[in-house]
């Protein structure tokens, strides 16, 4: 049960009838105790006329799945089944993040019919979103009294994340068409495998002619055209990659308003595109003491969904990840040998022990790159020697950097490969080693 | 990335989770219950300990509980006298009025009428019995008889005087307050509580026969049952066919000086203030009643990434530790440096300065030495003037270096 502003009006209305009568007749504490009751009773009245709020069917429309950022909009039926008119507040109980424009909408079903309210939502957290029903506030003919209950009609929604790194992937992709064979390349080297033949045309690097293939295609004695043919080489395809995000409590510190898991996962984003695109084989880990989520064996736009998906709800946790069970489980989604993307942090050689002592074990079968987000303060700390306080700052912030240093030199001491850099900047600092191991042949 | 589209909920009627009134009330029957008997408890109790819902003030006709007098009014109106209550002097007047002749019965525990009011109640009848008056009542109403005090309690006190009523009442259940009055003349003392003093004294004044009665267990629905107490209460009051039953209220006190602020506002104020309440009450309900229950959302931990960087640096702070903050800066300064000369990564530092000191002739040596290795801050502003001139010395080479 509820009351509206217009009952507290009609209470307070009294206040004329009261002085009136009291002045005239003396009888002040009688009207106003028969005003008192004569509004109660209105109200009842008003109560048992308004329509049931139980009497409802709900029926929602949702999209399953929203970019973080973007704006979609909630579609929810109220099929009135009472014989009066639904005059009432309708609440849908989205989580705050859901990011609901509204969440309270007058609404008037007349019976047996049913109305649409519609929500637009804006959701500012990545993963499930949700809604647990809404709540009816249903008014009586005079809007008095209102009748209310709570109906169980839940709604979720995946907020994905918002893939912003994908503006880089344009220029990435002709960068990598230039390494395949889509442009004319005829250069021969290390990571290249044999593409095709084909006829020469001007231009061609003249040291690609394949003088065999052109003394087996020329036949002069059958009047042919003597043809000259190139060799042309495209990358290695068919490459595995392993990415293995960190989601252990280090991945929580924000950086530029933005949680290290989130760079890490623009990063991979960004990768596992390019990957994929380049014809090799992308595959998805998050992992702090156990697997947080997993994709495997997607290519693709299936692969983009499914990592989307599967990161969405993916939280750090606060937990200290265990490196000592990494090669393991890199080791159960491939026996190949694969490039290993470890998106972690690297701060100091002690909170670092567990990587690199699991470093020389993936090193030795693979190729290992550790991708790690650095923080741009640390590196305005250090110029910024104004004062007391802001030298001693800078003095800290050498220290950490020092600290990142020597963690940079122990990995690639035990035979890996490492990408710093800030948010903004780590999804294609990532995606050009990449390309440039590519290029190279050490995939 | 598609955003395909689902729909959610069939469309049965939509199950709803607050409570009905029904199944609220069957959740707390237990308690409803419970309430339930507390209350008519209490009534009972209340109906059974008030009966008749009397005042609870002494000497009233209509107080039931020991200390009250319904016992003798009730036996007085068996016996055919009309006993009248009056609360005021202006009722007591009117009752009179009624009824020429009748007895005054006039009691004032709480002294609330002023000398002029007991005046005016003095010349109400011509057969008055006071109980227990004090100073300023027997002025009014018996200037000769005076208080002397308060006795012992003791059974059975003689009349041993003649009037009728104390006559017939024999003896007396002591206690209350006695009284004495100069002998002789019209004035009868009796039931001596002391040498001089005295229960019951009746004397004759210019407005009639006053009767002053001490004993208090004598009017009470608790000593009206001792010895010859009813007896003499009954031949006291009993005496006309009307009693006129007069004990002073709070309506009786005089208004003094300026009106108060009750008798100048109009009489709706109060229902208004009343109304306000009731008002304010329904506002709060109005405002107060939630469109359903809290959204609950789990938040994600918030870790500033700075923290560490803060924390480190306070703590060179706090500890002076300007060595080793110097020494920080300057490892960070001799590594880009090593960076920007070309060297490699693995150079010592006198390979550095040697580098800096061919790159910058003009410089001497022993000063790329000093801020670069060889000087120890003494105090807070050396620290700084030593990292301001490690950045001019980066700035330097760098230019020097990449012109």
């Amino acid at each position: 049960m509820a009351v509206s502003g217009r009952f507290v009006l009609l209470v307070a209305l009294g206040v004329i009838p009261v002085v009136l009568i009291g002045e005239a007749y003396r009888q002040a504490e009688l009207t106003l105790a028969l005003w008192l009751l004569l509004t109660v009773v209105i109200g009842i009245v008003d109560l048992t006329l308004a329509a049931s709020p139980r009497r409802l069917v709900v029926e929602r429309v949702l999209p399953n799945r929203v970019r973080l950022g973007e704006t979609t909009s909630s579609e929810l039926f109220i099929t009135n089944e009472n014989r009066r008119a639904l005059r009432g507040l309708v609440r849908d109980a989205w989580q705050p993040s859901a990011g609901a424009a509204v969440t309270r909408q007058s609404v008037v079903v007349p019976a047996s019919e049913r109305r649409m309210l519609r929500t637009t939502l804006t959701p500012f957290r990545r993963g499930d979103r949700r809604t647990a029903g809404i709540t009816v506030r249903s008014f009586g003919p005079l809007g008095l009294w209102a009748r209310q209950a709570t109906l169980a009609s839940p709604g979720r929604i995946r907020v994905l994340p918002p893939f912003n790194s994908r503006k880089h992937l344009p220029s990435r992709l002709a960068r990598l068409r230039e390494l395949d064979g889509a442009t004319s390349v005829q250069i021969r080297g290390q990571g290249t495998e044999f593409d095709s033949l084909r006829e020469y045309v001007r231009g061609d690097d003249v040291r690609s002619i394949d003088w065999r293939a052109t003394a087996r295609q020329g036949d002069a004695r059958a009047g042919h055209e003597q043809k000259l043919m190139v060799r042309t080489w495209r990358p290695e395809r068919d490459r595995r990659i392993v990415i293995v995000i960190d989601t252990g409590r280090t991945q929580a510190a924000r950086i530029d308003d933005e949680p290290r898991i989130d760079t890490s996962i623009e990063a991979s984003l960004l990768l596992a595109a390019l990957a994929t695109r380049a014809g090799d084989r992308v595959d998805l880990i998050a992992w702090d003491r156990r697997i947080r989520g997993r994709v495997t064996g997607a290519s693709g736009g299936e692969l983009l969904n499914r990592m989307v998906d599967t990161m969405a709800t993916v939280d750090p946790e606060l937990l200290e990840t265990d490196w000592s069970s990494v090669a393991a489980q890199v080791r159960a989604v491939t026996n190949q040998r694969a490039l290993v993307v470890l998106l972690t942090t690297i701060d100091t050689p002690a909170s670092s022990s567990g990587l690199l002592s699991v470093l020389p074990q993936l090193a030795q079968r693979h190729t290992v790159l550790v991708a790690a987000v650095s923080d741009p303060e640390v590196l305005r700390a250090v110029s910024e020697r104004g004062d007391r306080d802001e030298t001693y700052r800078a003095a800290s912030a050498e220290r950490s950097l020092l600290d990142m240093a020597r963690v940079t030199a122990a990995i690639t001491r035990l035979g890996g490969d490492v990408v710093t850099g800030s948010p903004s900047a780590l999804p294609p600092m990532l995606a050009d080693r990449y390309l440039a191991l590519k290029a190279a042949g050490r995939l | 990335m598609s955003t395909s589209t689902t729909e959610v909920g069939a469309s049965a009627r939509a199950e709803a989770t607050t409570p009905t009134l029904r199944a609220m009330a069957k959740r707390w029957r237990f308690w409803l219950i419970l309430a339930a008997i507390a209350v008519i408890g209490l009534l009972i109790v209340a109906l059974a300990s008030g009966t008749g819902g009397g005042t609870g003030a002494p000497y009233s006709i209509t107080n039931a509980a020991p200390e009250g007098s319904k016992a003798l009014a009730e036996v007085l109106r068996q016996q055919g006298v009309d006993v009248v209550q009056a609360d005021t002097l202006r009722e007591a007047r009117a009752a009179m009025d009624a009824a020429p002749g009748a007895t005054l019965a006039f009691a004032d525990p709480y002294g609330l009428l002023s000398d002029k009011r007991l005046a005016e109640a003095a010349e109400l009848s011509d057969r008055v019995v006071l109980f227990l008056p004090a100073f300023d009542e027997l002025r009014a109403f018996a200037p000769d008889v005076s208080s002397a005090g308060a006795p012992r309690d003791t059974d059975g006190v003689e009349a041993e005087c003649s009037v009728p009523a104390a006559q017939r009442a024999g003896s007396i259940i002591g206690g209350g307050r006695s009284y004495r009055a100069p002998a002789g003349g019209d004035t009868e003392l009796c039931f001596r509580a002391s040498d001089d003093a005295f229960y019951l004294v009746q004397d004759d004044t210019p407005n009639g026969t006053v009767t002053v009665l001490g004993a208090a267990d004598v009017l009470s629905n608790d000593g009206i049952t001792g010895a010859g107490n009813a007896a003499l209460a009954l031949g006291l009051l009993g005496e006309a066919d009307t009693l006129v039953w007069y004990v002073p209220t709070a309506d009786d006190v005089e208004a003094d000086g300026p009106a108060d602020i009750t008798s100048l506002t109009p009489d709706w104020v109060t229902p208004v203030l009343v109304l306000v309440v009731f008002t304010f009450i329904a506002a709060a309900v109005w405002r107060g009643r939630r469109l359903g229950a809290l959204v609950v959302e789990n938040l994600p931990v918030t870790v500033r990434s700075r923290e560490t960087m803060e924390g480190r640096a306070r703590l060179y702070a706090r500890a002076g530790a300007r060595t080793h903050a110097l020494d920080s800066l300057r490892i960070g300064t001799i590594t880009r440096l090593s960076k920007v000369l070309g060297l490699a990564r693995n150079a010592t530092v006198d390979e550095v300065i040697s580098s800096i000191a061919a790159v910058l002739p003009a410089r001497p040596l022993g000063d790329i030495q000093a801020v670069l290795v060889a000087a120890t801050p003494a105090n807070e502003a050396d620290l700084v003037s030593y990292s301001d001139r490690l950045l001019e010395l980066e700035d330097a080479v760098t230019r020097a270096v990449r012109p």
